[in-house]
């Protein structure tokens, strides 16, 4: 067998690199600040907010840790702590470069990432809100559609684009094609004009189109989007108080499996199989 | 690692009292999340690319919320009776008003109701045996496992149908399983999963995107990529 490196999917506020999370309840704040040297290999930079795998599994710590350690924050607000972008979507060189392998298995993970973000809104009452303060193109408007609403800046120059086909050959596969008609019912035609243009659409006519909630130019955003969120965060029912802090898992990995304090693993090269056992005490 | 094989060890009686639990205190904000973490959990493993094989064993807990590793399987074996020279009482699989939603997968059914697809006759048979310890025949007759085998057949039985397993087509196990897990509606994260991906997969390893002038790699540098114009 091939040897490959293990990627750790454990992550924890204070090792964070990419994202910054401010609490002032009932809100969290996550902001997008993508470390450009920070990605999980070496050859491409991370540049004007793109994302790989290391980006990815610390926002989907951020997820599971407003959900279990914060129950007084009721909405989550995603934004970009850089000038001019909200986020430039999957990185295109770390793709280029990647095994088929590895492209798979990032979009799964990426996908379940947002599945998460959607289900905090509908089994926990914490809803996402993205604020779209620069322009947010592919897995960066992506994201956006995983929340529950998104409002955009109107600047005259921030757009919101899925610019996958045009530019790449490739769809936008974070969901973005589904949740434009499935979720946010935009009209399939204008969903395709959308997806086939690469400049994107800013402005009155992202609203029209159903692309993002509402516009707000950028001297009232920050009070248009706190409202917004405060208006969510006045429909949760989360109660408030302390939450439960997630701490490291008791990980013991071996070359014959990964022992932890409830689950068991045992591998079985010549069978190409992992046995997983479940212990309830 | 192909295959995922699926065990579980202890009292069933435990896991229920643990389930009771989590259902009397469904509003419980914490309840409320740990019950959605294990339903993403469990949802990962409907969407994931390996073979799962659940052994319902001599000592095993598949009751309430550990029965949907066994129904979450593509394929689960219980054992029959008891093992030689074991105290152990023959294992059994005990469903709960767990398995009736609590947990549902992507297609937003629970994993019994997509099991029964089409037949609300046997998923009413299997409702009317919530609580009950069902044991190999039992198992069988409400069509809740796959086999049922005994002590004397089962390390032939259960290693042969791995060695066949680990002679297939990776690629195709995995379309084969996709296909057969997830029965009856769509929803946004089946379309994402399935169609989408599906997709999006499938041009990853097509020369107009990953090949020398694919778009993904020519992206960047001045040049513009060359596809393939034929509709596939």
């Amino acid at each position: 067998m091939p040897e490959v490196d293990l990627i750790a999917f454990e992550s924890d506020p204070r090792s964070y690199r990419h994202w910054q999370l401010e609490i002032a309840a009932p809100m969290a704040t996550v902001t997008m600040a993508v470390d450009a040297s920070g990605g999980l290999r070496d050859g491409y930079e991370l540049k004007l907010n793109s994302y790989d795998l290391a980006v990815d599994i610390e926002l989907y710590d951020i997820v599971q840790r407003l959900r279990f350690e914060h129950p007084e924050v009721k909405v989550v607000v995603v934004t970009s702590g850089l000038d001019k972008v909200f986020c430039a979507g999957a990185n295109i060189q770390m793709l280029a470069a990647s095994s088929h392998d590895h492209k798979v298995n990032f979009c799964k993970f990426t996908n379940e990432t947002r599945n998460a973000i959607e289900d905090a809104a509908a089994t926990s009452a914490q809803s996402w809100l993205a604020a779209i303060n620069g322009t947010a193109a592919g897995g960066g408007y992506e994201l956006a559609l995983a929340c529950d609403e998104i409002i955009l800046v109107d600047d005259r120059s921030t757009t919101v684009s899925l610019p996958e086909v045009p530019l790449l050959g490739v769809l936008p596969g974070t969901g973005g094609l589904t949740r434009l008609v499935d979720k946010r019912h935009v009209r399939r035609d204008l969903a395709d004009v959308f997806a086939t243009r690469s400049e994107g659409v800013r402005g009155q006519q992202a609203v029209d189109w159903g692309l993002v909630d509402s516009i707000a130019p950028k001297t009232t955003f920050a009070d248009h989007v706190a409202a917004r969120a405060q208006s969510r965060a006045d429909r949760s029912d989360r109660p408030g108080g302390r939450g439960i802090s997630l701490e490291r898992l008791d990980r013991h990995p071996s070359s014959g499996g990964v022992r932890y304090s409830t689950v068991e693993v045992t591998y079985d090269r010549e069978l190409g199989a992992a046995a997983i056992v479940v212990r309830a005490r | 690692m192909g295959t995922w094989i699926l065990r579980t060890e202890g009292d069933p009686a435990a896991v229920l009292a643990v389930d009771e639990v989590l259902c009397e205190h469904r509003g419980h904000w914490l309840i409320r999340e740990i019950t959605a973490f294990w339903k993403r959990s469990l949802k990962r493993l409907d969407v994931s690319a390996r073979t799962l094989v659940a052994l319902i064993e001599a000592g095993s807990c598949f009751a309430g919320t550990l029965a949907e590793l066994a129904l979450a399987a593509d394929q689960s074996f219980i054992l029959d009776g008891q093992v030689a020279d074991r105290d152990l009482p023959a294992p059994v699989l005990v469903l709960s008003e767990v398995n009736d939603g609590l947990h549902p997968m992507a297609n937003g059914l629970s994993r019994l109701a997509s099991r029964h697809w089409g037949h609300p006759d046997r998923l009413d048979a299997a409702r009317s045996a919530f609580g009950k310890e069902l044991l190999a025949a039992e198992c069988l007759d409400l069509g809740l496992v796959t086999f049922a085998r005994d002590d004397i057949d089962w390390d032939d039985e259960v290693r042969l149908m791995l060695e066949e397993r680990a002679a297939f087509s990776p690629d195709a196990l995995n379309g084969l399983e996709a296909s057969l897990r997830f029965v009856g509606p769509e929803t946004t994260e089946t379309k994402i999963f399935g169609r989408l991906s599906a997709w999006q997969n499938w041009i990853f390893l097509r020369p107009n995107a990953s090949g020398p002038e694919g778009a993904l790699r020519r992206y960047g540098t001045g040049s513009r990529p060359v596809y393939d114009h034929r509709r596939v």
